[in-house]
């Protein structure tokens, strides 16, 4: 094989320590065309860099060209996902390119956050939390921050049982100092249905409490994706192929039109609030 | 720590290190280019370093100065977090850790070679002024052990890189300068 | 690499990448020519130096090639030990192995950048383990003895 030739050429050519370049064209090409950050995929969507990574500035004869990111576009979607609705994506890909009125991404700008799928050691067991962070202004700079979690050993915790059996202080009890509290307390697995039906939890508060009392430690993040809502009406979702081929790297997951009273629920979903 | 007793004693003429951010220290598009061929620059010689402390053939003295050298190009704490496509979670390593780690393996040959290709981020401020960006190179990694044993792998590896204008006095002058330091390392198994 | 292309490319891939490698160090990031008639005030040139201390009388030239020829000796070497001599050497040029050398990076308008400042006989060091020598001598100070206190080199 040729590859094994230039494998052994290459280290007689060397010297017993090397560190140099290697020109291996598949592979390069293939790394090439992989959106290799997602710093890349806000400018390849953008069209604020060449082929190559070429950073274009404002000003520049082809920054934010739409032929460029016509090209661009259409490759950052994952072509291997059979459920992307092809018309939807082709609609979306107009849509944003659309000459009269074209839109960009904006990474200082609110509506995109990161969904972490972690590893976390709670009460001796290894158990998947999911943290959602965005990105956040102070002082000189920016940084990201935790805005949300998704815990599910704490949602047990709190299921609201909506049968016709429901528990309840009567409304009359205040005559009585609310001396029927003891019995509403007293039985751990039905105290959430004594509280407001607009309470809500808070897994982030929960999660901070439990780390700090040292029952919940941090293992290892196991992936990491994007979610956007900058473009209006449409979501899509950002996330990482490792695989042969050319269409790697950060890439389009998810697509989805949706209708401004619909964006709620969508979140709502995302968030694992529904 | 070692490593601040070795940077105090080369630096000896230094005699004071001032630093500091205005608003003003933005940086231009023809000064980010610069910046960024001195951070790529940087990561090259981190893969000469790391193919002299992994080489057999360099004395032990040898690999601790280079480590030391190697050391310098980071700022404290870096870790280096590495995964394969074989198992899902990811080890993470102190620097020097790390260069221990590859001393142990001991290959006979080392060659790191990089593909000529990178991608190198905008520089984004953090709340403290100092600036990130993340270098991502490609890497072959080929260890060669005398007896045979082969280990080979392709990696990308996404860098972190802090920028910073420092001051500093030397002989009685004060010298502007750009710090360019590598921070956290991830370094992740593809698919070739 | 398709196994059915000619062995002719693959020995001009090899050839490439060894002119590659041996240039990629001379990537230019600043022109020389940039060079601005007036210096900054923070800049170390010989004109801030009180008159007395620069000895006008070295040749300055021939040591600057001096230098060079040892620096890329020290890069090319194959040899630790070779290197190592000769790091020795250029070291006795020195008033001292802390003796600064200042890089420049970049340069815009009459402003020069520097990298972290770093001394001589770490800069020696460097050009041995990283085999390559990416910079030109811009600038060298002497003292009294006619020994080299400082360096200045830019990115070729």
């Amino acid at each position: 094989m040729i590859r094994n030739l230039i494998f052994i050429l290459a280290i007689t050519f060397s010297f017993t320590a090397t560190a140099q370049m290697i020109g291996d064209l598949d592979d390069v090409e293939k790394f090439r065309a992989e959106t290799k950050q997602v710093n890349q995929f806000f400018r390849r969507f953008n069209g604020e860099e060449n082929e190559d990574g070429k950073r274009f500035y404002p000003g520049d004869r082809d920054y934010r060209n739409s032929s460029l990111r016509k090209s661009f576009v259409r490759m950052l979607f994952d072509h291997e996902n059979q459920g992307l609705d092809r018309q939807l994506a082709r609609e979306f890909m107009s849509e944003v390119i659309d000459r009269s009125n074209p839109a960009y991404l904006d990474f200082h700008q609110d509506n995109w956050f990161a969904q972490v799928n972690a590893t976390f050691l709670y009460e001796g067991q290894e158990k998947q939390a999911i943290l959602f962070l965005k990105v956040e202004q102070e002082k000189l700079g920016y940084k990201w921050v935790i805005s949300r979690i998704f815990f599910e050993p704490f949602l047990n915790y709190f299921i609201k049982d909506t049968t016709y059996n429901k528990k309840f202080l009567h409304p009359m009890s205040h005559e009585l100092d609310f001396m029927n509290l003891k019995k509403a307390f007293s039985d751990q697995d039905s105290v959430e249905q004594y509280v407001d039906k607009g309470f809500r939890p808070d897994y982030l508060t929960l999660f901070l409490y439990e780390i700090r009392k040292k029952r919940l430690s941090f293992l290892s993040v196991k992936n990491v994706k994007f979610h956007f809502f900058q473009i209006d009406n449409w979501y899509f979702e950002v996330s990482d192929f490792n695989r042969p081929g050319m269409n790697t790297g950060w890439l389009i997951s998810n697509l989805v039109k949706y209708k401004p009273e619909d964006k709620k629920m969508l979140k709502d979903f995302i968030f694992y609030e529904y | 720590m070692k490593k601040s007793i070795l940077y105090i004693v080369s630096l000896i003429f230094v005699l004071s290190i001032q630093q500091g951010f205005s608003q003003d220290d933005n940086i231009s598009p023809e000064r980010k280019k610069a910046i960024d061929s001195l951070a790529l620059e940087k990561v090259r010689d981190l893969s000469t370093y790391i193919s002299i402390i992994g080489n057999k053939e360099t004395p032990f003295s040898e690999a601790n100065r280079v480590m030391d050298r190697a050391e310098e190009l980071f700022v404290e704490d870096a870790e280096i977090g590495v995964s394969s496509l074989s198992r899902e979670e990811i080890n993470n390593y102190k620097v020097r850790e790390y260069f221990n780690r590859l001393i142990q393996l001991s290959y006979d040959r080392v060659t790191i070679r990089w593909y000529n290709i990178h991608y190198i981020s905008d520089l984004e401020r953090q709340p403290d002024g100092r600036y990130v960006g993340v270098v991502t190179v490609y890497q072959r990694f080929e260890g060669v052990s005398d007896d045979g044993l082969n280990y080979r792998d392709t990696t990308k590896k996404d860098i972190t890189i802090y920028v910073e204008k420092k001051k500093t006095q030397i002989r009685g002058r004060i010298v502007e300068f750009w710090d360019v330091l590598l921070g956290d390392i991830r370094v992740t198994e593809t698919t070739t | 690499m398709k196994s059915n292309q000619p062995l002719v490319y693959l020995i001009i891939l090899l050839t490439a990448s060894v002119m590659i490698f041996g240039c990629k160090s001379s990537k230019k990031v600043a022109s020389a020519t940039t060079e601005p008639a007036a210096e900054v005030k923070e800049a170390p040139t010989a004109t801030e130096k009180p008159a007395e201390t620069v000895k006008t009388t070295v040749p300055e030239r021939t040591v600057e090639q001096k230098l060079e020829g040892y620096f890329d000796e020290i890069a090319g070497a194959r040899d630790i030990n070779l290197a190592n001599r000769n790091i020795s050497e250029v070291l006795s040029y020195f008033a001292t192995k802390d003796a600064p050398v200042f890089i420049v990076f970049y340069r815009e308008g009459g402003q020069k950048d520097y990298d972290k400042p770093t001394d001589i006989a770490k800069h020696l060091n460097y050009l041995k383990d990283q085999k390559k020598n990416p910079y030109k001598i811009d600038k060298v100070i002497y003292n009294d003895q006619g020994k080299i206190e400082e360096l200045e080199l830019t990115t070729r």
